[in-house]
This record gives structure tokens, sequence and C-alpha cells, in this order.
């Protein structure tokens, strides 16, 4: 019955070719409109380390300016990142399974091939925890061991790209490296990893690319690098001086662990508040009790990733595909009423109700369908723009779930606008047509 | 006209004309609101930058190795950009306003105790004498740098002995309108400048600062490996001149590395970007959104004409003029899309409403909604004309035939 009900159905979308097309692009408008805003907010708002988002903690103490917080409309909040001298003493703690001090550097690259011009790129600073603890993927070896985290070795991790442009996508370990007239042995290159958002540091843009490399930021002394964040300070100090402004109060590194259980959370959080305690007693500003340790999930939400905007075009765009659906149910009550003499037939010969609204939901069934085909095509032209738009260095696409949303709207959406037409011409009384015939 | 019969033939059959007054009533609502957001967002990129924006061209360069000297590469690359053909003139800038990043610190115009807030914070860069015209900008009062004031000094947070501040800076200062040309700027460790000098207007780097215009020019040039430059060209130059530079400033050395050459248009393009995509999507529904409003409209007037070829034919052949059917058609029109649009302020309202409590977005201003109004009503006549006018080509014979 089903596949003679879809016969049909194609046969009365043939019957009225300008209707039927009209409605499968009000369809596919409404669908493409929302779609494009919904991957958009999905995409935004992803957390491309979900499996890990209980146990990982961006942390943050307070050490700021006793005279005004450092967020001014959020003032229970410490300072997004930390001052060196905080990070290396939280550093000291044995609580985390793993933890990681990272910032971003300068480093000019020196390619061996002359011919090809030295350049520049913004690389990271890490200890080897944070290739753990993110689960950062190796094409080829791997990070560089806990020892260059204790003692100056000059080894780097490269990306992808970085060992593409330099190696020619050749396995590189082993081979040295000119990095801000420096050489270092490679250890380890990237398989393609760029989470977006930019989770472990968004502060310098949530939907920028990762580090093209990274080096052992125990070699942060003896580089003495050109810092690439952002640096916020309250109390003067005099940046060109390294060692002052080591010690100072700005803060400018991203600290991350990783505690596994409830009971190392606690323990660490005890800890935070005893170092604050500590640093207050010693003269310096600090706020006992506000720390930060937020999930990644809860960090996007306090770096405000995913904008008001992002969620007023959700909201508007879903309110357009509702006035596309309204439009579908008036083109279908004109199309189902304009048949009735055929349904009236088919109601004499013997088709129940039932029958009748079962097949005109068929129908619907298809023009949604169709409608989503096209409204999907609509979105990925959609999306394009708005990677434009929105400088997104990613890629905007539609994953597995959000083609199965896309699917379900309209094919969902377009029974429902059936609904109420199927179920008017199902009730016309078949006699007042047969007898005009 | 006669209203009552239209009106009664419209409450016999509810449904089309109700739909239809629903999509208006949403689409009001949507196009006021986008259209009152729209606005709002294009005030904001509009807002005067106080500098010659669409001509200038922003460099930043990195210098490595043993051989790398900073104040003479400065001087060589200075010299090579302005002998340029195109190029207006050529300054040290060690920042770039308007691209989201810079730097900014607390002033005060009295000596401060170490636990008191700034009087104000600014947006400072490191400038050479030839920087402010180089930008466009214009001098209130006072005078901009002389070439040996420019001083050559470690790290960018001393104070310098001259300044030039805007007169929001000098405002936030020293109080609205007072005169700041040969008082002293103190930093939070009570270090100080001379301000010499007042510029009318300038923003700073942050587009959604409170303070985009507190900006503070320091007579210096920071020692280390960055270099930074600001270029005016000629108008209409500076999309093509970007490579020009760049190969120029590559030529010069190879100890130095040119980190990117932009021109300010785009580094505002980007800083927008938000808020340009938010403008562009708006508009791009609520086109999309009039549009298939105006389909359904045309849709239901042309069943309803179809429907009712028979009764159009028997009121012609009863001495009804084409005139009277098109008349008949237009008003049901107008009247369903005027229940439409009461509705849709009603609607719109309740939207502006929810927007300023989840987003905290500014409430309506009511001036949108009479163009939205008359838009509408106009567009639903003209969509309901084309059905309407195939209505008045039936003939009235048709009422005498059966079928």
């Amino acid at each position: 019955m089903f596949n003679y009900y879809i016969k049909l159905a194609v046969l009365s979308i043939r019957r009225n070719p300008v209707l039927s097309a009209l409605m499968v692009a009000a369809i596919a408008v409404g669908i493409g409109a929302f779609m494009t805003m919904l991957t958009l907010y999905h995409t935004m708002s992803g957390n491309p380390i979900w499996w890990k988002n209980d146990v990982l903690y961006v942390v943050g103490v307070d050490t700021w300016d006793p005279a005004q917080p450092y967020f001014e409309d959020r003032p229970e909040l410490p300072p997004e990142q930390m001052t060196y001298r905080d990070a290396k003493a939280l550093h000291e703690s044995g609580i985390p399974t793993h933890k990681t001090y990272t910032f971003r550097v300068a480093g000019v690259i020196e390619p061996a091939n002359k011919d090809v011009a030295p350049f520049i790129e913004m690389g990271r600073m890490a200890t080897s925890d944070f290739f753990a603890m993110f689960d950062v993927p190796f094409e080829y070896g791997a990070a560089w061991d806990a020892r260059a985290d204790q003692t100056d070795e000059f080894v780097t991790v490269l990306s992808k790209e970085t060992n593409d442009k330099v190696f020619a996508g050749e396995n590189s370990v082993g081979q040295t490296i000119r990095i801000d007239s420096r050489d270092y042995t490679v250890v380890g290159v990237l398989d393609e990893w760029n989470p977006y958002p930019k989770f472990y540091d968004p502060t310098t843009g949530a939907f920028r690319d990762s580090e093209p490399f990274y080096l052992p930021a125990q070699l942060y002394e003896t580089l003495q690098p050109q810092r690439g964040g952002s640096t916020n300070c309250w109390k003067m100090v005099n940046i060109a001086d390294f060692d002052a402004f080591n010690n100072s109060e700005c803060a400018w590194l991203q600290y991350w662990v990783q505690l596994d259980t409830p009971d190392q959370q606690a323990r660490y959080r005890d800890f935070l508040s005893a170092y604050l305690q500590e640093q207050a007693e010693l003269g310096r500003s600090a706020r006992p009790n506000q720390i930060l340790m937020a999930t990644p999930a809860e960090w996007m939400e306090i770096q405000e990733v995913v904008g008001d905007d992002n969620r007023v075009l959700v909201g508007l765009s879903a309110l357009f595909l509702i006035v596309c659906l309204l439009n579908t149910v008036g083109l279908l009550l004109a199309k189902f009423l304009g048949r009735a003499g055929e349904i009236s037939v088919r109601r004499a010969l013997g088709a129940s109700r039932l029958q009748v609204f079962r097949q005109q939901l068929v129908e619907c069934g298809c023009i949604g369908l169709l409608g989503g085909v096209f409204g999907l095509g609509l979105s990925a032209l959609g999306l394009l723009a708005v990677k434009g738009m929105y400088r997104y260095d990613g890629r905007l696409m539609m994953d597995g779930e959000m083609l199965m949303v896309a699917f379900a709207t309209a094919v969902l959406a377009s029974i429902a606008a059936g609904l109420w037409p199927a179920w008017q011409i199902c009730r016309v009384p078949p006699a007042g047509y047969l007898k005009t015939q | 006209m006669e209203i009552r019969p239209i009106l009664s033939a419209m409450l016999r059959s509810k449904t089309g004309p109700l739909l239809i007054a629903m999509q208006i009533a949403i689409t009001l609502a949507i196009v006021v609101n986008a259209a009152f957001i729209t606005d709002q967002r294009s005030e904001k990129m509009g807002r005067d930058t106080g500098m010659d924006d669409q001509n200038l061209i922003f460099v930043g360069t990195y210098g490595f190795g043993a051989s790398y000297d900073h104040r003479e590469s400065i001087r060589q690359d200075l010299d090579a950009l302005r002998a340029m053909p195109g190029v207006v003139n050529a300054a040290y800038m060690d920042g770039v306003p308007l691209s989201g990043s810079g730097a900014n610190s607390g002033y005060s115009d009295k000596p401060i105790a170490p636990s008191q807030q700034a009087v104000t914070n600014a947006n400072y860069y490191n400038v050479d004498e030839r920087a402010p015209e180089t930008l466009g900008l214009k001098l209130e009062s006072g005078r901009w740098f002389r070439a040996d004031e420019i001083e050559y000094r470690p790290g960018e947070t001393f104070m310098p002995e001259s300044i030039v501040i805007t007169r929001a800076t000098a405002d936030g200062l020293f109080g609205e309108g007072e005169l700041a040309v040969g008082k002293l700027v103190y930093d939070a460790g009570n270090d100080t400048s001379r301000v010499i000098g007042v510029v009318e207007h300038m923003q700073g780097a942050w587009v959604n600062w409170n303070n985009l215009d507190h900006v503070l020019l320091r007579g210096a040039i920071a020692e280390g490996p960055l270099g930074g430059y600001v270029v005016r060209v000629e108008p209409g130059l500076a999309g093509q001149m970007v490579a020009e530079i760049e190969t120029k400033l590559q030529e010069i050395s190879r100890n130095r590395v040119v980190i990117e050459v932009r021109t300010l248009a785009d580094h505002m393009a980007e800083s927008y970007s938000r808020d340009s995509a938010m403008i562009q999507l708006l508009s791009g529904v609520s086109l999309l959104l009039v549009a298939v409003t105006a389909l359904g409209i045309i849709g239901l007037a042309a069943f309803n004409v179809n429907q009712r070829r028979k009764q159009i034919g028997t009121r012609r052949a009863l001495g009804a003029t084409r005139r009277d059917v098109l008349r008949y058609f237009m008003t049901e029109s107008l009247l369903i899309a005027g229940i439409g649009v009461l509705l849709g302020i009603i609607l719109a309202f309740l939207m502006s409403w929810w927007l300023g409590t989840q987003f905290s977005l500014p409430a309506l201003d009511w001036r949108f909604i009479p163009p939205a109004i008359f838009g509408l009503l106009i567009i639903s006549q003209l969509a309901v004309l084309g059905p309407a006018q195939r209505a008045t080509l039936i003939s009235p014979s048709l009422a005498t035939r059966s079928v």
C-alpha cells in the first residue's frame, strides 16, 4: 500500500508542477536558512575535547588588582590567564595526573633550502603533558620526554603543515630545523590537529588554527622569546626587564590540569586556596576564595566563544522556517481542496478516511524529503558564505548529527504542515462533489 | 466598497486567510527587529575613526640573527617606503588601531597611591614625529612631535618626555573640555609625561571597548626585534600596494621577516566581522522572508480565483464590471494584510522584549515600524495583482455553463 501511495504522490506532484515546486522551494529555503544557522551555532558551541570534559580544568587564581576585579561585569572570576610566578609555583603540585603551562611565542623559521624565504610563525611553548592531556595525535615520533621539561633540550614538535612546508611531508624525526637562529631536533610531527573552538587558548581567536610548532616551556628563560599572546598587567613593571617581568603581576600564561578523580579535584581546589592564602599572608594581593577551575565547556562559556548574535540568528531562522511552513500549509490546502473531486471518487469506491489521510501525508513526506535535499544544498552554500563572514579557519560543514537533524526537520515539518490540510480533505463529504460531476 | 460580503466570504473559509495573516505578522516582526539590529550595527561600524582610514597600510616586522640592527633597520625601511611611488608618507608606529590587539594602561592627572585606581585608561602607541600626519589626525591644540623629541629606549612601559592624547583621553584625565596641553600625565608608577598636543579624535584598538577613542601617542621608538610602520598611500591605491610594499621590504634585508602588510580597511573588516556577518545574515533572512510571504499571497490568491471562477462569472453576468472584480480581490488582500500587520506590531514588540531579556539588546525603536507596515501592505497588494487581473478575464458566460 505504501508503495502505491508513493506512486500516487509522484503522480500528484507531476500534475501540479508549479504548486509543487513552490512548496519544495519554500521548505528548501526554510531548511536551508535554519540549518545554516544551526550548524554555525552547533560548530561554534562544539566541544572538541568532550570525552575528557570532566577531567580537564583550566586553572586561574586571583592575584589581580585589589582596587578592581579583572572582569568588571563578573567580579567573582579571577583573570583568564596566569602570571609566570603563579604558574611556576602551581607546577610544583603533585596532585594532577597531568599539568601544563603554555603560551604563544614568535619564531622565525629558516628552512634549510635557501630558496624558501624565512617566515615567522606564532608557535607554542608547553610542557610535555600538553600532548598527553589533550590527546594530540602524532603522525611521526612523539612528544619530548619529561627530561626536556627539567633541563634545556632544544627539541621541537611540528604541526603537519609545517612538516609539509619545511620537510615536504617526510618523516622528519631526528632532523634539525632552525627556529629563531637556533637549531632544534624534531622529535615529533603531529597529525592533522585543529580543534575548533581552540579550547586550550581561545584568547587569541577561538576559530584560528593550532600552532605550527611547539617548544618545551623549560626553554623560556634561556630563549627569552617574543611572547605572542595577550598580556595583562595591573602593577607597573618594565616589560623589557626579563627578570622583573617574570616576577611581575602580569597575567599571560594558560594553565591546564587533568584531575581524574573527585578526590583529586577536591584536593587540588584546597591546594589552590591554600596557595592563595599563603600569597596573601606574604603581602601579595590575593583573593583566596577566587579560584577558577573550569572544564573546557565552562571555559568556552566564560570566553563567550558563541556570541549572542548566533543565538539570535538560530531563533530568527527557526521563525523563518515556521513562516515557510505556514506558506506550505496554505499551498497544500489549496492543492488538496482542488482535488476534492478525485478524493470523493476514491472515497465512494471504498477508500476509508484513514487511507485518504495516510495517502496525503505520504505525499507531504515526499515533498518534505525533496525540500530537505534542496535545503541541504542551500545550507552548504550558506555555510560557505558564513565561513567567509566569520573568518573561520576550519571547515564549516554539517556533521552526521546535523544531517540527521536536517532531514528529520524537513520531513517532520512537512508532515506537520500536511496534517491540517489532509484532515480537512478526508472530511469532505463525497456525495456533494459526486453530484456536480 | 462592499466589505461585508468579502468578510463573510472570508469567514466561511478562514484557514487560508488566517495562514497568510500569520505569515505577514511574523514577517513584520522579524523584518522590523532585523532592520533595527542592522541599523545599530551599521551605525557602530560607521563611527568616525579620526584617521584617513581608507588609504592606510600597516606593516609589522620582526628582526632576528646577530647582524640585525633594529634602529638602522627602521630608518632604512622608512626611507625605502617613502621613496616608493604612490606612497604619500610613512612613519614608525608599533601597533595597529582597530585591529583588536594593542596595549592599554591606566593614567592619572596626579600621583596616585599603589592601591588607587587610575583616573582613566587609554590605548597607547609608540610613534615617531611623522606618524600623526601620516595617520591623517587633526590637531585640536598644542603641536605634534619634533624629530629630536622621539626617544629610543628599551621596553614600552616607560613614560617618554612628550605625549599626544586624544580629546576623549583629555576629558577623562582633566575633565570635559579642559585644557590639556602642557599638563603632566602620571602612570601607575607615578612616572610622568607632558602633553604637547591634543588630537580631535582617533579610535584605538578594540572596537567593542567603551573607551575606544581613549588613545595616547608616545613620542618614542621601543627597542627590540619588532618594528611597525604606518604607510599612507594615494587614494585608491591601498589594495594594490600591499603586495608591492611586502616585496620591497623583503628585498631590503633577510635578517628581518615581514610579519604582515595589511590595509587598515582589512583590519577593520576583521574586527567588525561579527557585526557585518550579523548585518548580512539578517538582511538575507529578511529578504527571503518577504519573498516567501509574497509567494504565499500569490499562491492563495491564485487558488481563490480558481475556486471562485463560477461565482466571478455570475457576478460579471449580473453587471459587475472588471474593475469591481479587481477591487474585490485587492480589498480582500488588503483586509488580510491589515489583520496580519496589526498582529505583527504586537509580535514585533514581544520579540524585541524577548531579545532584550535574553541578550540585553536595546528596546525596539518604534520608528522602524511604519515603513515596514507600509512596505508589507504594498507588497501584499502587488502580489495579489497578478491573480486578480486574471480573475477579471473570466467571462460572464461561465455562469451559464454547468461546470
